[in-house]
């Protein structure tokens, strides 16, 4: 986990992961690596007030998600109340960043900055909230790519603000 | 709790094409010409008008395009059930006497694309920007689509069973001229067309079309002074639930469905034996085995073989999506007009694949990606 929390999934570094096929240059910021994965600088989010702390947690490898303190349920995406009660406190918390798989669709019309066919899954995270994702470190498959399958978060870097909360097969599940 | 049958639908008109495209249109006048076409089949003015809902446009544009001097206006906007949404909300407004006269027009460039709005996904900052877009789908055929591998594990559902739902409305589309695909296919054709979205391939998506449509409602006791067969309308639902699909609670059921269907049988005060026709909004091959699940025709994972046995197919117990459905017949991208406008067929005795004796028609809509839903229930005896 510390290792992981040092060495986020980096935009540009070489690796086995999802658009390693046709690799395409990264820009300016890259330096040598130029095997590359998704280019999600086009789909990049922003931060609003209420998720900053969420992309804050990510630029340092951590998924800070939220919960109520009296009942620890945790909920997302981000907001400053529990939508179950509104006017409990809440907490925000390091989710442990272990899930399972558990839907995905493989696109194969990607948008640009994707390269060849793309799994758009769904995490069901270990605290018990959902959260879209891509699945880096796998072949982009129906065999690579098992319902219910032990996940673990692997976040790609895309700029100085954003890290995306994307995962991968868990290592020694 | 609305009273069933004191509304009626006495004006409808579509514009669909075989071959997909309005070209001389802009998506204001398809708006404006199925609404003109609309006041035709009523018999109407736009001075008899004092309603406007719609969708794809705004109440403001459509109304000041028609010359219509509206005492209510609805621009409800939650996707292709919006339609559905307008009837219910004409309902109330027509017996709480905030209009007399509502006209629900829908007009959609979907394929050629002439003045047509943009939708509002691209903002950095939306909750979907946020948690959803980047993750890299290419629209609803990837995005619609993602809880479905989930539904299928849970019930033990094959994907040519999945195939089986447009196989089957295919049947109904070799009947309807006006139906842009109309050849018949197998199962192994779906599964041998293009991958769209594993598991999603072409034939198991919705067609991309222009098109339009307008229903005019008025209180029941009018409805007899018109031209057209009344269509009276028993009870309506509607409901949301999350503007992000992977943020459903259940991904084998859709809660804004859950909510939306029972509330309109509760107010229709029907039993699900009494339908005769059924129309469920398919803008791709799963919705209507959710469709039928959760509005309780069938129970949870049953649809898939309820659809195999046969019971949706023309001459079934229960004939589903007759015109063909947004798999082969027309899908503008706000689908759920169509669908009305096919229980008014069928209402009126006047549709391609006619039911025989059809008295209890419901039209089932969904809007955004299981975001939205609207249930409409009809029938062409005061009850």
């Amino acid at each position: 986990m510390q290792e992981k929390l040092r060495n986020p999934h980096v935009r540009g570094r070489h690796c086995d992961c999802i658009h390693s096929r046709n690799p395409f240059v990264t820009g300016p910021d890259s330096t040598h690596w130029q095997v590359c994965l998704t280019d999600y600088s086009r789909m990049a989010p922003q931060a609003t007030p209420e998720t900053q702390p969420y992309w804050d947690g990510l630029k340092e490898g951590k998924l800070m998600i939220q919960r109520n303190k009296a009942t620890g349920k945790a909920y997302f995406p981000p907001r400053p109340f529990d939508p179950s009660d509104p006017w409990a406190e809440v907490e925000w918390f390091q989710a442990s960043g272990k899930g399972t798989l558990l839907s995905y669709v493989i696109n194969h019309r990607p948008p640009p900055g994707f390269d060849g066919p793309t799994a758009i899954a769904v995490v069901q995270l270990a605290e018990g909230v959902k959260m879209a994702t891509n699945i880096v470190d796998c072949p982009q498959t129906p065999e690579a790519l098992q319902l219910d399958m032990a996940l673990e978060l692997a976040p790609t870097k895309v700029n100085d603000e954003i890290t995306l909360p994307t995962w991968r097969p868990a290592k020694g599940a | 709790m609305p009273t069933p049958g004191k509304v009626a639908i006495v004006g409808a008109a579509e514009m669909v094409s075989p071959l997909g495209v309005f070209p001389e249109y802009s998506q204001l006048g398809l708006h404006a010409e199925a609404g003109i076409r609309a006041m035709k089949d009523a018999g109407l003015k736009p001075s008899d008008i004092d309603g406007v809902a719609c969708a794809g446009a705004s109440p403001t544009e459509t109304a000041f395009y028609l010359g219509i001097t509206p005492t209510y206006v609805d621009g409800t906007q939650v996707g292709g059930c919006s339609f559905m949404i307008h009837v219910r909300h004409a309902v109330a407004a027509i017996e709480a006497g905030l209009a007399t006269t509502v006209l629900i027009t829908h007009g959609e460039s979907g394929k050629s694309g002439i003045g047509r709005g943009g939708y509002p996904m691209g903002a950095r900052q939306s909750l979907n920007a946020q948690f959803e877009q980047w993750t890299g789908p290419t629209g609803p055929p990837s995005m619609f689509t993602i809880p479905v591998l989930h539904y299928l594990k849970k019930y033990n559902i094959t994907q040519e069973q999945l195939a089986m739902v447009a196989v089957i409305q295919r049947e109904y589309a070799a009947k309807n001229p006006n139906a842009m695909m109309k050849d018949p296919i197998t199962v192994e054709d779906v599964l041998n067309s293009r991958m769209i979205a594993y598991p999603f391939r072409l034939l198991m998506c919705c067609l991309v079309t222009d098109g339009a449509g307008a229903l005019i409602l008025t209180s029941a006791d009018r409805a007899k002074d018109f031209p057209t067969k009344p269509v009276y309308i028993l009870g309506t639902g509607e409901s949301v639930e999350t503007p992000m699909v992977t943020q459903m609670e259940d991904f084998s059921s859709s809660r804004a469905f859950r909510v939306a269907g029972p509330t309109a049988f509760r107010e229709a005060g029907i039993k699900h034996s009494d339908v005769d026709h059924l129309m469920i909004y398919d803008a791709f091959a799963h919705l209507p085995l959710y469709g039928l699940e959760d509005l309780g025709f069938v129970g949870p994972g049953e649809a898939a073989a309820f659809i195999g046995d046969g019971n949706t197919r023309p001459g079934g117990k229960l004939p589903l999506n007759t015109n063909g459905g947004g798999l082969s017949y027309t899908h503008s991208g706000m689908y759920g007009m169509y669908a009305l406008q096919e229980s008014v067929r069928q209402m009126r005795g006047t549709a391609p694949a006619q039911v025989p004796g059809a008295k209890i028609s419901v039209s089932h809509g969904v809007g955004g990606m299981f975001a939205a839903s609207g249930t409409v229930i009809m029938s062409n005896e005061r009850p």
